[in-house]
């Protein structure tokens, strides 16, 4: 009996799918029915607030407000950047791009510290204006503000989305946009009929993303936002460690799971609809110079913005890793690398390097392998039928870290899962985040490849695997490429979920950077302040680095070449 | 990307051996504890030469998190001792009956009052004051007075210099709160937060944020006095970039102005050696650790005869009398205090 | 290959059905192939040819029946294993290959040597036309071009079986006319056994040995294009090969004569015996008579007269020059509404114009029996 293709794409599923089962449903049911058991807790009383109080509906209302807010922001700013990004060649592209990817792998309260040293009352924004103005009080206050979590959320976000739109849009055919034009189509007409709609399962994908992770925004709400909001995911760890009401975190990571499973399952059923299928023959040659002033300007404005963004507040960092309180300071950095600690659980930087690339790297491989199954997968069947699964793969992202992690407590405990307590549960977890956003990088460029190329090289005597290897890989290369940057970049950053794993000590980097902040101290904030910049340096050359080796600078023809992704 | 893979693949091997070679056959001891919890490396290599075993450390998030991990698992535990349970957490694990008793022949060198566990399921282990903390240079500057007591913090002429942690979701704004509780008694500390909220005080999420975000003293923040340790000025005297004479901030530990937070050690039910983790406790509640603990955590020894460390002796203070409120009593009133808290200052 | 192949059952199709979603798309369809022959599947969009081309290429599935190629049942062997080439519409060239990397594809997946393989690529590349063209980028040709990549890909690996799903459907219509041509004279050059699938029936005529015609996903009929358009078995085969003039009638078996029941005999401009009409060995029991429209021409005057000869009057309502002919359609009054008929006649001498009488001679050769169900 031979395979049918059925059978082969729901064989490739099953991979992600008993991933998912024994490290999501699994743990994520028990602790549920745990939380829910007589036994567990109180009981169903200590529920009762959940309905006879406003508290938790204002808190529901925030958090789809503030994550709707954050995500249109982003389109609105990345749009304009996919499109450079996709369209232009330009010189310090691959640089740029690696250091935008950076904002994803910094821990929140060193983002904090970033943005305030830019924008805080006396950061250098204000301060520049009070002199240069003459002011007695700094002119920008956005501490504790939604301005300044928006903001952050921006800042995070931007890239994720900038790069899952620029790589689909230098995909599709610019004989489209030109047809558009021929038939009298002024450029904005040709780009809100045309490239718009044609560029929104990328869109979408990318929205999705954005709306989830500021959904389940944890960090950046709680210390940027300050203590006047609080998403459901806060308001998850507070009920579950400050006041061990376990049912009540139980019935808020129901509420904030099914809510997100309803809008993923929309989103499934919408991607659906739009029937994109038109793929460049040679994606490669959409990418040119720029040529006449009016793509300079486009050029030189979004690159102001991605500095502004972006840039300064890394540098504001940068600075303060090397201010002392006389002025420039080598000493952060030469007490960081000296290994003069006699702690236990000190972090010799360049070991917390070595353990961070290597959970990042384990995480990316186990995410690309997962997400990329799940996508061959969700891209071969049945659109309609994938519309639950589609849904289901993405729940990891949108789930409270501390249930889960409470969950595995209580559930990886017996051999042969005895996982708990080792390593290994560490990229487990990273992986558990990283593969959706894997699916959703990778699925909108597989759909659009057309079944005949497969078709053409299975009857040119191509195996299956070789079809996927010599076709298909090729032609989504770029979406896998950003998928893997972000899958390494979820575990450099330590996401969320690894806070709530109990884990033997392991120095990672921002472990290393949250050890010193733990601290009073201004020889610990300098070391937490160059600790990041090491980070930001090691996350900035690993993506170079992936980057080169994706696309070797040997290549022949300039216009294949490694800066064009 | 071929290239790439073989790599990435190479470099998980090494990583894969490396992680690898970390396991020994020798026996070891499992302490669970959370992410802030720090010891010298000579003082653990000590027990552990002493014993013939290897101490294995599991960090499991906040302190908060790190016990309900631990109630989580008592069916199945994953130590065999935990250290981290604070005062304020005091009752919900002894409430759990994760711990047994253990009366170490130490206890006899601890003061009674951190001896909050009458049965001994959990031996206090350090103690550390939360207080207000200000920016001496700040006050000096402006000629101003530095606060004494909480109530100061109401006068007009301290008006937005204040910064305080959320006590729903921080550990020392938590202790911040205990403190005006116990100062101003349970019907009274809402209106001293009203008043407070009234003299512009900001509210932030966690310590690091106040501390290195808000206080001028360690950051570029504009607020002069922060909710932090009694024995932050010599963590700011020891970890500072220029040697100091003095330490840049002080700690106002007067009557009832601070609240007392004393961690505790416990031996797990169902540790399957129980003989290696009351040496353990010992061992953590004798001198050399007792010692290593000032210059590790910032913290004060519960052993009295722990020698402290020169420069605690010379910067750091400890309130005579820290406002008192009961394990129990915060354990069933947490969830109303902190909501009225919220009502009162943040809505 | 040589022609010693020829004569030699290479597929057999054995009772295909097969359904989509739910309905029923292919129905007991059954033909046989010799090895070398050309096949064209003609019918028009959704007749299920493509579909058909794909169950035997083994890209769908789901069937009964068997496909027996070469002495074996095809089922078990997947697409990439049957030795099948297969040109698509849109040609599927790669688009991240250049023009020798796309022809190199199958040759590759067969593991030949390098050295062998550039002598294939050489060799292909001067079959279909385009030496000098291997280091174009895809994107860098033009329709015709990229058709013949096509091509050339598929024929490289020399496969046992070649299969065009309407691959000339996208070019313009000489390019097309001037690349069916050489089609086939490029397969029968490599004797390759094909599989043609098309919706233009000029396209099937000019490259087909065998025409199979299908509609609503049963056969209709297989034959030689000579023979599909001299007898057309019924009249969806006839409508689809663009026969207009379809009469309904009865065939009286005693005389041979046809009576037209459609329109009144009496009334039916027709003068002169119809006579026997030629008709395959048949018995239709709804007879249609089809006359063809290239059968007709103007009537001499010295004709008029004659007995024996067809004549079919009527007014000229419509005329069309098209080139080497002019089309006309006649107009005769008959009954209660009137009756369309269409005609190809020579240039000279020249057709009356539009509103004038017209007199035709009928080709007893152009009249045809059919099954009218």
């Amino acid at each position: 009996m031979r395979l049918k293709k059925q059978h082969i794409s729901w064989l490739l599923f099953s991979l992600p799918l008993v991933f998912l089962l024994v490290f999501y449903c699994y743990p994520l049911v028990k602790i549920i029915l745990f939380s829910f058991s007589p036994g567990g807790a109180d009981g169903l009383n200590r529920l009762s607030k959940l309905f006879s109080t406003p508290t938790y509906l204002h808190i529901l209302w925030f958090t789809v407000w503030q994550a709707a807010l954050s995500t249109i922001i982003t389109l609105l700013l990345a749009l304009p950047g996919a499109y450079v990004f996709a369209k232009f060649r330009f010189f310090g592209k691959d640089f740029l791009q690696a250091l935008m990817t950076v904002p994803f792998v910094l821990p929140t309260v060193v983002t904090a510290a970033a943005f305030r040293a830019l924008l805080g009352s006396n950061g250098l924004v204000n301060s520049w204006l009070m002199t240069s103005f003459d002011l007695s009080r700094p002119p920008i206050d956005i501490e504790q503000t939604v301005v300044f979590f928006l903001i952050a959320h921006v800042f995070y976000n931007y890239t994720m989305v900038l790069r899952i739109v620029a790589s689909f849009w230098a995909s599709l055919d610019p004989g489209l946009v030109t047809a558009a034009r021929m038939l009298g189509a002024s450029p904005w007409t040709a780009f809100r009929k045309i490239t718009l709609p044609l560029l929104l399962p990328a869109l979408g994908s990318a929205a999705l993303l954005v709306f989830i992770f500021c959904f389940t925004s944890f960090g950046v709400v709680l210390i940027l936002g300050g203590p006047g909001y609080a998403t459901i995911e806060v308001e998850i760890y507070r009920q579950a460690v400050q006041l061990f009401n376990l049912p009540m975190a139980a019935a808020l990571s129901l509420i904030q799971i099914g809510f997100n499973f309803i809008l993923m399952w929309l989103h499934a059923r919408l991607s659906q609809k739009s029937k994109v299928s038109f793929f460049s023959d040679a994606p490669a040659t959409t990418i040119k110079p720029v040529k006449n002033w009016a793509e300079k300007l486009v050029l030189a404005g979004n690159i102001v913005f991605m500095l502004t963004l972006l840039i300064l507040p890394l540098a504001a960092l940068l600075i303060s890793s090397v201010t002392g309180e006389h002025g420039f300071t080598l000493s952060y950095y030469k007490a960081l690398l000296s290994g003069e600690s006699s702690s236990l659980f000190y972090v010799e930087p360049i070991v917390s390097v070595k353990n961070s690339i290597g959970f990042a790297l384990t995480a990316m491989v186990l995410a690309l392998i997962l997400g990329l199954s799940a996508a061959t997968f969700l891209a071969s069947e049945d659109k309609k039928r994938t519309n639950l699964w589609d849904a289901i793969i993405m729940l990891p992202l949108a789930t409270s870290a501390v249930t889960l992690g409470f969950g595995y407590i209580i559930t990886l405990n017996a051999p042969p899962l005895n996982l708990r307590d080792t390593l290994a549960i560490v990229p487990i977890a990273h992986t558990l985040v990283a593969f959706p956003f894997v699916v959703r990088c990778v699925l909108p460029g597989l759909r659009q490849i057309p079944a005949h190329l497969r078709e053409a090289a299975s009857l040119l005597g191509a195996s299956p695997y070789r079809v996927w290897r010599l076709i298909t890989f090729p032609l989504i290369k770029k979406a896998i490429l950003v998928a893997a940057i972000f899958a390494f970049s979820i575990s450099m950053g330590e996401f969320g979920a690894s806070a709530f794993l109990t884990r033997p000590h392991t120095p990672t980097m921002p472990v290393a950077i949250f050890r010193f902040l733990n601290q009073p101290g201004d020889m610990n904030f300098g070391q937490a302040m160059a600790m990041s910049c090491i980070l930001m340096l090691v996350t900035c050359s690993s993506f170079w680095i992936i980057g080169r080796f994706s696309y070797p600078p040997t290549n022949p023809k300039p216009a294949t070449g490694p800066d064009e992704q | 990307m071929k290239r790439l893979l073989q790599v990435a693949g190479m470099i998980l091997l090494c990583f894969g051996l490396s992680l690898t070679t970390k396991v020994s056959a020798e026996e070891n001891i499992t302490v669970m504890t959370h992410d802030s919890f720090n010891v010298s490396k000579d003082v653990i290599a000590a027990f552990e030469q002493q014993n013939g075993v290897k101490v294995r450390f599991l960090k499991s998030g906040d302190a908060g998190a790190a016990l309900v991990q631990a109630i989580l698992s008592k069916n199945n535990p994953l130590a065999d001792v935990f250290f981290g349970v604070d005062n304020s957490f005091l009752s919900r694990a002894l409430e759990a009956g994760i711990f047994r008793s253990y009366e170490s022949p130490l206890l006899a060198k601890i003061p009674q009052n951190l001896k909050l566990d009458a049965t001994n399921r959990l031996l206090p282990v350090d103690y550390g004051d939360v207080c207000l903390n200000y920016d001496k240079a700040w006050f000096s500057a402006k000629n101003m007075a530095p606060p004494t007591s909480i109530s100061d913090l109401i006068k007009p002429e301290y008006k937005g210099l204040t910064v305080v942690e959320n006590p729903a979701t921080s550990s020392p704004g938590m202790a911040f709160l205990l403190a005006t509780i116990g100062k101003f008694g349970e019907d009274k500390y809402l209106e001293f937060w009203k008043a407070l909220r009234a003299n512009d005080v900001f509210i932030a999420g966690g310590w690091e944020d106040a501390y290195f975000g808000h206080f001028t003293a360690a950051s570029k923040g504009d607020r002069p006095i922060v909710v932090s340790y009694a024995s932050s000025p010599p963590a700011a005297v020891y970890y500072s970039e220029t040697p100091l004479t003095e330490a840049p901030t002080a700690a106002v530990v007067t009557d009832e102005s601070a609240f007392r937070q004393i961690e505790f050690v416990g031996i797990l039910e169902g540790t399957k050696k129980p003989a290696l983790a009351e040496k353990f406790v010992d061992f953590m509640l004798s001198r050399p650790l007792q010692e290593d603990i000032p210059l590790q955590m910032f913290v004060f020894p519960s052993n009295s005869e722990a020698k402290l460390p020169e420069i605690f002796v010379k910067h750091a203070v400890v309130a005579d009398k820290p406002a008192e409120v009961s394990p129990q009593k915060i354990e069933s009133m947490r969830d109303t205090w902190i909501e009225a808290w919220t009502t009162t200052v943040l809505r | 290959m040589s022609n010693n192949l020829h004569h030699q059952t290479i597929l057999d199709i054995q009772d295909i059905s097969n359904t989509y979603g739910g309905k029923p798309l292919l129905q007991n369809v059954r033909f046989s192939l010799l090895s070398g022959e050309i096949l064209c599947l003609l019918g028009p969009s959704g007749s299920g040819k493509t579909t058909l081309l794909r169950l035997i290429a083994g890209l769908e599935q789901d069937y009964s029946g068997k496909i027996i190629f070469d002495g074996r049942d095809i089922d078990p062997i997947p697409s990439h294993k049957r030795g099948f080439g297969m040109m698509f519409q849109e040609y599927a060239l790669f688009p991240h290959k250049n023009v020798v990397e796309n022809i190199s594809f199958g040759l590759e997946m067969q593991n030949m040597p390098k050295t062998q393989r550039e002598l294939q690529i050489d060799k292909m590349l001067e079959l279909v036309g385009l030496t000098g063209f291997g280091n174009r980028k895809i994107d860098e040709l033009s329709g015709g071009e990229r058709q013949r990549v096509a091509l050339a890909r598929s024929l490289a690996p020399e496969p046992r079986l070649l299969l065009l799903d309407e691959p000339l459907g996208s070019l313009d219509r000489t390019l097309r006319e001037r690349l069916t041509i050489e089609i086939r004279t490029i397969l029968k050059q490599l004797g390759v056994t094909a599989i043609f699938v098309t919706h233009d029936q000029n396209e099937a005529f000019g490259v087909a040995d065998k025409i199979a015609i299908l509609q609503d996903g049963v056969l209709q009929q297989f034959a030689s294009p000579e023979h599909l358009y001299r007898f057309p078995l019924n009249r969806k085969v006839a409508r689809f090969l663009g026969f207009t003039n379809l009469l309904e009638g009865r065939l009286d078996r005693e005389t041979g004569y046809f009576h037209s029941t459609v329109n009144d005999p009496g009334a039916l401009p027709l003068f002169g015996p119809l006579g026997p009409v030629p008709r395959p060995d048949r018995v239709f029991t709804l007879p249609i008579l089809l006359i063809r429209p290239e059968g007709a021409r103007l009537l001499a005057k010295e004709e008029k007269n004659i007995a024996e000869t067809l004549q079919l009057r009527g007014i000229v309502s419509n005329r069309r020059y098209q080139g080497s002919s002019y089309q006309i359609q006649l107009e005769c009054q008959t009954g209660n509404q009137p009756l369309h008929l269409h005609f190809d006649l020579p240039l000279e001498p020249p057709p009356p114009p539009v509103g004038a009488p017209i007199e035709l001679f009928i080709e007893r050769s152009a009249l045809v029996l059919l099954d009218g169900k």
